[in-house]
């Protein structure tokens, strides 16, 4: 009996972890304005859509969104899935359909899987503009836009990097994985701009961190043994150089190796202050968020969007325009944030 | 006995270290300084604590992989329970609950596996994707980088330290206390406790331990009781000394842990391996990954040079096994007699 009363009891509890489990449905709100005929002083809505609304990075992201709402007085939205999961998010993305928003800006988990529901909604009339979506085909968006170009990026690192080196003395390199191609266009662009740049500086050679911290952590203490006279790290995940800065830092060569990479305030802020990392670098996806919106009521209101263009968003004052591998048209800004101790708490994601 | 010991697989393990670091230390002599040891063992550490909670399961007869998702969702419970109220003591409230969460959800491992009878490896299967999404869902997706008062500066509480006027400061991390108590204890545990050789007796030939007498059911329960405590254990240290509490933790690294318990002479069937064994079995996997940098080996070599030095580290125990059955029973009677 009481064996009996367990499994209906255990089968209770599985079934109600899985409704909570269940994404929380995202129910269009039903008295969202829908749009008609686009008068001269009527407002538009646009409406964001994320892979997943469980990480601090999209909550951030919906700041800006909520900040270009509040300054331009068109309404603007973020949702998202509260796992991310491309399924659940081209069901956001078909319910905005059926509200009838004007325009979608949309970060998609899987960029082919999000395809067929963003060409649905331009055959719909609706404006799409992706973020993080480069490889997008032609046809499935208006524009993506990304806050650099990843070569760009990868230069800019270098020219921070040798500027603490006083441009000369040995470097290495760590990238989360051999075949992360993002993290390898930002190294691979990096040596080639030092190759160019500053001959008196070397490259040992560029390591995986395996994006984690504890293998970047104990391959840099072994780089410091082997190379006692290094001088420079370039990090490319988030935790590269909080690794190396935590071996630095507990070794007391804070001042002797400099440290510049890809990170986040509440990666390597503690680094950042104590000065073992010297300069974290990256994006403000508030700010993405913004020129994706931006970008949305320009298309509304037939702005041409030229090569050199100004979005009158921070990064984006000098925007280029390229075609991306597969076809979609894709605006670059030059939107990098450089973080040090002194304004990382402006940045804190 | 000296015989014995020569040919274990233990002792191959030894020279294979031995000999590498030779070769390492003539090629980059910093590999023998003491802070390269201080160093090594500090890696090694955790890795050790972590091969230990698979070694009985791996002697029981089975694979076990969601180990280390145990320690994630361990380690980062206790974290985010302890630090949103406000905790700002030392690590052993979280190691005290850590074990506890480790320990619970290691039965539920033994629960399932004794309860229907079903393979170690499919019921893992299954236990490691739920707790990583447990943990993800749950508790947290983000690292965080609190730490309680308590907490800060354990990654640098070393017995002794040395420093050095290139390299900074390095030091004999604390955590081979831990290593050292842990491996007498099942050390013990394994050689002389009923429980212990019944672990044994289960992986040598199942049907016979069950009709000499041995509680199946109960034995396999301590084992994964034991897998359970050990990886939350691991995790707390591991994150204490990465300084950030990390929902998927260890993710991936499962079968680096064990190919160290197999490298340290445990016999994937069952049935045989010793702590010794895996204590070394993790040194030489720390070595080998090690000697690509002190050798300036270039990353894009390490996973292929990696592999080869896996296949003949393997394969050399096994010749070794073959050997001595090719020399016959004699030489086991010889020596028996010798010993008697």
């Amino acid at each position: 009996m009481r064996k009996r009363l367990l499994t209906i009891l255990s089968i209770f509890v599985i079934a109600a972890l899985f409704t909570a489990c269940s994404p929380a449905a995202n129910e269009p709100a039903a008295d969202e304005p829908v749009a008609d005929e686009p008068a001269a002083d009527e407002t538009y809505t646009f409406g964001t859509v994320v892979k997943s609304i469980a990480f601090n990075w999209f909550l951030r992201l919906e700041e800006g969104v909520l900040d270009y709402a509040e300054d331009s007085g068109n309404e603007a939205f973020m949702q998202g899935p509260s796992q991310a999961d491309s399924a659940a998010q081209v069901q956001i993305i078909e319910s905005l359909i059926a509200q009838g928003v004007d325009g979608i800006c949309n970060v998609p988990y899987g960029v082919p899987e999000n395809e067929p529901a963003q060409k649905k909604a331009m055959e719909a009339g609706i404006y799409v503009v992706t973020h993080e979506a480069s490889t997008a085909s032609e046809g499935t968006v208006n524009y993506d836009v990304e806050p650099f170009d990843n070569c760009a990026y990868g230069e800019e690192i270098m020219i921070e990097l040798a500027s603490r080196m006083g441009e000369e003395g040995q470097y290495v390199q760590f990238v989360g994985s051999l075949t992360n191609a993002t993290h390898n266009i930002w190294t691979d662009c990096a040596l080639a701009y030092q190759q160019e740049n500053y001959p008196n500086m070397e490259l040992i050679g560029k390591f995986e961190s395996k994006e984690d911290q504890e293998v970047a952590y104990n391959t840099f203490k072994d780089i410091l043994d082997t190379y006692p006279d290094l001088k420079g790290v370039q990090g490319s995940a988030a935790g590269d150089v909080v690794a190396a800065g935590r071996a630095i830092e507990e070794a007391g060569l804070n001042d002797k190796i400099a440290v510049v990479g890809t990170s986040i305030t509440s990666y390597a802020g503690e680094l950042l202050q104590t000065g073992a990392v010297d300069l974290a670098m990256g994006w403000d996806p508030a700010l993405s968020g913004y020129a994706c919106n931006v970008v949305l009521e320009m298309l509304m209101n037939g702005v041409e969007i030229v090569d050199g263009m100004d979005l009158g968003v921070p990064g984006y004052e000098n925007i280029t325009l390229t075609v991306g591998e597969n076809g979609a048209p894709v605006i670059f800004g030059s939107a990098w944030i450089k973080i040090d101790a002194d304004n990382m708490l402006d940045y804190d994601f | 006995m000296l015989k014995r010991v020569l040919r274990s697989n233990e002792f191959v393990v030894l020279l294979i270290i031995i000999a590498l670091s030779l070769v390492v230390g003539s090629i980059n002599p910093t590999f023998f300084t003491i802070a390269s040891l201080f160093d090594l063992i500090r890696a090694s550490n955790v890795y050790i604590i972590l091969a230990f909670a698979l070694l009985p399961v791996v002697i029981l007869g089975g694979v076990d992989i969601s180990f280390v998702a145990i320690s994630a969702v361990a380690s980062y419970g206790t974290h985010m329970l302890l630090i949103t109220r406000g905790y700002e003591g030392g690590l052993f409230l979280y190691f005290v609950i850590g074990c506890l969460i480790g320990a619970l959800a290691g039965m539920l491992n033994g629960f399932i596996i004794t309860k229907f009878d079903l393979q170690i490896f499919d019921v893992s299967l299954a236990t490691q994707t739920m707790w990583y999404g447990f943990t993800l869902f749950f508790i947290g997706a983000t690292s965080n980088f609190d730490m309680p008062d308590g907490v800060v500066g354990y990654y640098s509480s070393f017995i002794t330290q040395v420093s050095n006027e290139t390299t900074g400061v390095t030091g004999l991390h604390v955590s081979i206390i831990y290593v050292i108590v842990i491996g007498i204890f099942l050390w013990w545990f394994l050689k002389y406790t009923m429980i212990g050789r019944g672990i044994y007796a289960i992986g040598g030939d199942k049907d016979v331990a069950e009709r000499t007498g041995f509680n199946i059911k109960k034995i396999t329960m301590v084992v994964f009781i034991i897998m359970g405590v050990l990886s939350g254990f691991a995790g707390i240290v591991q994150s204490a000394l990465s300084r950030n509490f990390n929902p998927t933790l260890f993710i991936g690294q499962n079968l680096d842990v064990l190919a160290s318990v197999i490298l340290g002479g445990a016999a994937i069937k069952g049935g045989r391996g010793t702590v010794i064994g895996t204590v070394l079995g993790v040194i030489l996997t720390q070595i080998i990954r090690r000697a690509l940098v002190l050798t300036h080996i270039p990353s894009e070599w390490q996973k292929f040079v990696v592999g080869i030095i896996l296949i003949i580290f393997t394969v050399i125990p096994a010749l070794n096994e073959k050997r001595r059955k090719n020399q016959g029973r004699t030489t086991d009677l010889v020596e028996a007699m010798e010993e008697a």
